[in-house]
């Protein structure tokens, strides 16, 4: 297929190579190059020098950013995505985004009779079925879209017809994977100050209630012995963004969300000590300073 | 062996006929009168009081749901501490606080006696399958001499290490990660219902990916049936087990932010009259705090 990727500069080339090696014809937009400084896409890739450009003949186009303003500028603004794609073409934005800004590209591209769907990457999955994708919008391009996804390695989640249902459910997984990490973090700090080893309380743990979550699994061996792990290495900076995003959808549903914030700040007193570009799980480490350990 | 059983309630009974499968020597007790029944019909004996079920015992097996139960069987007159034999073993089996270890830890201590602290993890259904997980924590020897028992009603036995209260925090800690994960998954459910989003799909989701464990599925599966009648642990246990969890996070002055609001919940569900129901009634509370009220079984 003819894919366009549209990312950030360094941060879309492991996509981009992925889907060369899926033998795709990609081109890619990174953004006004520096001057002097040459952009250039991993080989075989055509680097695209406006979003017309990365749009033109492609059956998909891939928005791969991390930032809202940037995906609805991408999108909306003068010769971008909206006014440059045919009704053949898919857009798909696989980054994480607030559902407000998700429903309204939806409606945007629905407007238009274009095809848009959100397929946001899940922060954590399962070792044995790996990367997920989320995946909402017009059920044909959905379903047009799974062998595409497929090919990729990824794991292909349906959600449905409204791309903002597929927002929803990752950053409420989002949620629920912070919300196991700080509790995992309180109930070590507390084991700890009764001398107890972490190795036997991870064991206990991954025994009974909580066995065959990969998430308690590999996230609890991490908080002990800093294992690396898909979803593991975010860092505490972009894990914030991502509970933030959370929030925000909270905000906007006026939904309390005590525990998913409990662990935002966390990351926030991990931050003021310093942790930002550490692993998200250094909030493990705030949790044991707020306990006078360490 | 010669053991003594206190506590037959709904998991004491099931363990005490692991014990008895095992060829040993039983007597049983408990304040409910025939509560002893079924295991008399299977061979035990029934004891008339504490001193009786102590009487020449190797070890006595107490699994009571209070700490005030467990300290009044132990120091009363001819209780625990009078009645068993020195040197023979309390095996304490329920989920017991720090504070009620460290004075049973002491009182034993003074009278000669051991105490190993085994608490489990495991619902009724795994204890008369003899299938519970075990987090033993006491002298070595004296855990390996309650080894033969902890096997018939164990499928696996931690070993915590010589001091009781480890294998007490240990299961705190481990009761503490169910009731956080109970209020992460309200909270998700209760995000997804004011969005639109299906609780069932929100339920496929996650238990696919990562989060596929009992603790999910059950009460993830109860929240979305809203079946709260149906009781696995009722609010009231967790919320007395909550409160022995704040008070070993005090002791050890350990900020617990998450549990703090696993313990909100449960008192919030108490105040709606949803004590009596399963713990996953906690998403009903969340749902109250959203604004979302909805009765149990309501399908708009």
């Amino acid at each position: 297929m003819r894919v366009g990727v549209i990312g950030v500069r360094h941060a879309s080339d492991a996509l981009v190579t992925r889907l060369l090696q899926g033998g795709h014809s990609v081109a890619v937009y990174t953004g006004t190059r520096d001057s002097g400084n040459a952009t250039t896409a991993p080989g075989g890739a055509r680097q695209a020098d406006t979003l017309a450009d990365v749009c033109r003949g492609a059956d998909v186009v891939l928005s791969h950013l991390h930032d809202d303003a940037m995906l609805l500028e991408v999108a909306q603004g003068a010769n971008g995505v909206i006014a440059s794609i045919t009704g053949d073409t898919i857009h798909v934005a696989l980054g994480l985004h607030r559902a407000k800004t998700i429903a309204q590209l939806g409606a945007a591209h629905a407007a238009r009779d274009l095809r848009f769907v959100a397929a946001p990457v899940l922060l954590a999955a399962a070792v044995d079925v790996g990367e997920t994708v989320v995946a909402a919008g017009p059920q044909a391009a959905v379903d047009a879209l799974a062998p595409f996804f497929q090919a990729l390695g990824l794991r292909v989640f349906p959600a449905g017809e409204k791309p903002e249902a597929a927002s929803i459910l990752a950053l409420v997984h989002a949620g629920l994977v912070a919300c196991a990490v700080e509790a995992m973090a309180e109930a070590f700090a507390l084991v700890r100050k009764y001398g107890v080893d972490l190795h036997v309380m991870h064991d206990v743990i991954t025994d009974g209630l909580f066995a065959g979550s990969d998430v308690y699994r590999r996230y609890g061996a991490s908080l002990i012995d800093g294992a690396p792990g898909d979803g593991i290495d975010v860092t505490a900076a972009r894990a914030l963004q991502i509970l933030d995003l959370v929030m925000a959808a909270a905000d906007d549903a006026k939904v309390p969300l005590p525990s998913v914030d409990a662990c935002r700040d966390r990351l926030l007193g991990a931050m003021a000590h310093g942790g930002g570009e550490y692993r998200w799980t250094v909030l493990n480490r705030e949790q044991a300073r707020a306990s006078g350990l360490d | 062996m010669k053991i003594g059983f206190v506590g037959l309630g709904r998991m004491g009974r099931g363990m005490a006929h692991r014990l008895l499968g095992g060829g040993h020597d039983l007597i049983v007790y408990d304040v409910v009168p025939g509560a002893a029944e079924s295991l008399v019909a299977a061979g035990a004996r029934a004891a008339a009081s504490v001193e009786e079920v102590c009487q020449r015992r190797d070890v006595v097996v107490t699994m009571l749901v209070e700490d005030a139960t467990v300290l009044d069987v132990v120091q009363r007159p001819h209780g625990m501490r009078d009645a068993l034999p020195r040197g023979a073993v309390h095996l304490a089996m329920g989920t017991y606080g720090v504070d009620a270890v460290l004075t049973l830890m002491r009182v034993h201590e003074a009278a000669g006696q051991h105490l190993v602290a085994a608490p489990v993890l495991g619902r009724p259904d795994l204890a008369a399958q003899g299938q519970l997980g075990i987090v033993a924590a006491g002298r070595p020897q004296d855990v390996e001499r309650c080894e033969p028992l902890l096997r018939l009603i164990g499928r696996r036995i931690f070993r915590a290490g010589d001091t009781p209260t480890l294998s007490t925090a240990i299961k705190l800690a481990n009761n503490h990660l169910l009731g956080c994960a109970l209020v992460a998954m309200a909270e998700g459910f209760s995000l997804a219902h004011k969005c639109g989003v299906p609780p069932q799909l929100l339920y496929d989701l996650f238990t696919t990916s990562g989060f596929d464990a009992p603790a999910y599925k059950g009460y993830g599966k109860t929240m979305v049936e809203e079946g709260y009648d149906t009781i696995g642990s009722p609010i009231t246990v967790g919320l007395k087990d909550a409160l022995l969890i704040r008070a070993a996070a005090e002791y050890a002055a350990v900020p617990m932010p998450s549990h703090n609001v696993y313990h909100d919940r449960l008192l919030g569900a108490v105040a709606h009259g949803d004590g009596a129901r399963d713990q996953a009634v906690l998403a009903r509370e969340q749902n109250r705090v959203a604004g979302i009220d909805r009765a149990p079984g309501a399908t708009s």
